[in-house]
């Protein structure tokens, strides 16, 4: 979609046009603008589920849509946007285990991740697939951080939990994947897709 | 390796994961739908192509139809167009003579009409400006 002056309409431009005139077209701009980054986060934090990812992606949209209207374009909005998915995620997440664990408990023994069949211990897995091996609350911390280059203060403000457990949480988890990744221990020697 | 730091190649594998996947394009009906559902958008008025081909034909089908129908209306009628009285004058020769020779002209295929106006706009018709211009005209209605 252009405006006016011929360039592609810009993210602030689009969500005016949505507000003032409920413009499907714009909003399909954005969507497939952003869409993309957000399926992918939410696959990710997900542990791999499609499914759950599209409901999560959908989720996300209604969310940013009747609240767009408060945006403050302090941020960029894809930053927002994904802000709004990673709390879906997270609240997903939290009704699939429903109050069976606490995901942040660091004192929690986490049982071996579910492997495929053809993979052993010790054996090397690809890096996305270790990635949605691990416990709920390891993987969302590392990916977080380590895939989406996100600072601990802003995951804990995310997440709803202190600094010191996102901490906690990523060196575990990192310990978690090096340990599935190769005897070695070392998550570099296998490459993700 | 420190355990909590990411070595070179660590972090070269995590750099080379992928940040966007497509998904897929239902994901895409079914939010718009949802969003529509509660009003935030209005969703666009789709004319398919479908509709629009169907909607031509049909819209040619009946200009066909409506033409047919003109052209049957204002098809030619000899009778109509030479007055016994004018034959008569001009050719010289009794006005029931004249008659009985567009009677043996006169048939009832559309073709042939239109043979018989061209005939008389050739010779009946002739001396007789306004009867020769209409039926050329009539001609041209036929083709």
């Amino acid at each position: 979609m252009t405006l006016q002056h011929g360039m592609p309409a810009s993210d602030r431009e689009l969500a005016e046009v949505i507000l003032r005139a409920g413009s499907e077209r714009a909003f399909r701009e954005l969507y497939r603008r952003h869409s993309p980054r957000l399926f992918q986060l939410a696959r990710r934090l997900l542990g791999g589920d499609v499914h759950a990812a599209e409901d999560a992606v959908q989720e996300t949209w209604i969310r940013a849509i009747g609240g767009l209207g408060s945006f403050r374009w302090e941020s960029q909005f894809s930053s927002w946007l994904l802000g709004i998915g990673i709390h879906v995620c997270h609240d997903a997440l939290r009704k699939r285990r429903g109050d069976r664990e606490d995901p942040w408990d660091d004192t929690a023994q986490h049982p071996s991740p579910d492997r495929a069949p053809g993979e052993r211990i010790g054996e090397r897995v690809d890096l996305e697939r270790a990635i949605t091996l691990l416990p709920d609350g390891y993987r969302t911390v590392l990916v977080l951080h380590d895939v989406e280059g996100m600072a601990h203060e802003a995951i804990a403000a995310r997440l709803d939990i202190s600094v010191g457990t996102s901490k906690s949480q990523l060196h575990r988890a990192r310990r978690a994947l090096r340990a599935q990744l190769v005897p070695s221990g070392e998550i570099g020697t296998s490459r993700g897709r | 390796m420190h355990d909590d730091e990411l070595t070179p190649a660590e972090r070269e594998a995590f750099a080379a994961l992928p940040r966007e996947s497509l998904a897929s394009d239902l994901l895409e009906e079914r939010t718009v739908r949802a969003l529509a559902a509660r009003g935030w958008i209005h969703p666009q008025r789709r004319i398919r192509a479908a509709a629009v081909w169907t909607g031509a034909a049909a819209a040619c089908l009946l200009f066909f139809v409506v033409g047919f129908s003109l052209g049957q209306k204002r098809s030619v009628r000899p009778e109509t167009l030479f007055p016994a009285g004018a034959e008569t004058q001009e050719s010289g020769t009794p006005a029931g003579t004249s008659t009985q020779g567009m009677a043996m002209e006169r048939v009832s295929s559309k073709e042939e009409g239109s043979s018989v106006a061209m005939d008389t706009s050739g010779s009946l018709a002739l001396g007789h400006p306004e009867l020769q211009t209409k039926a050329r005209t009539q001609v041209v209605v036929w083709f």
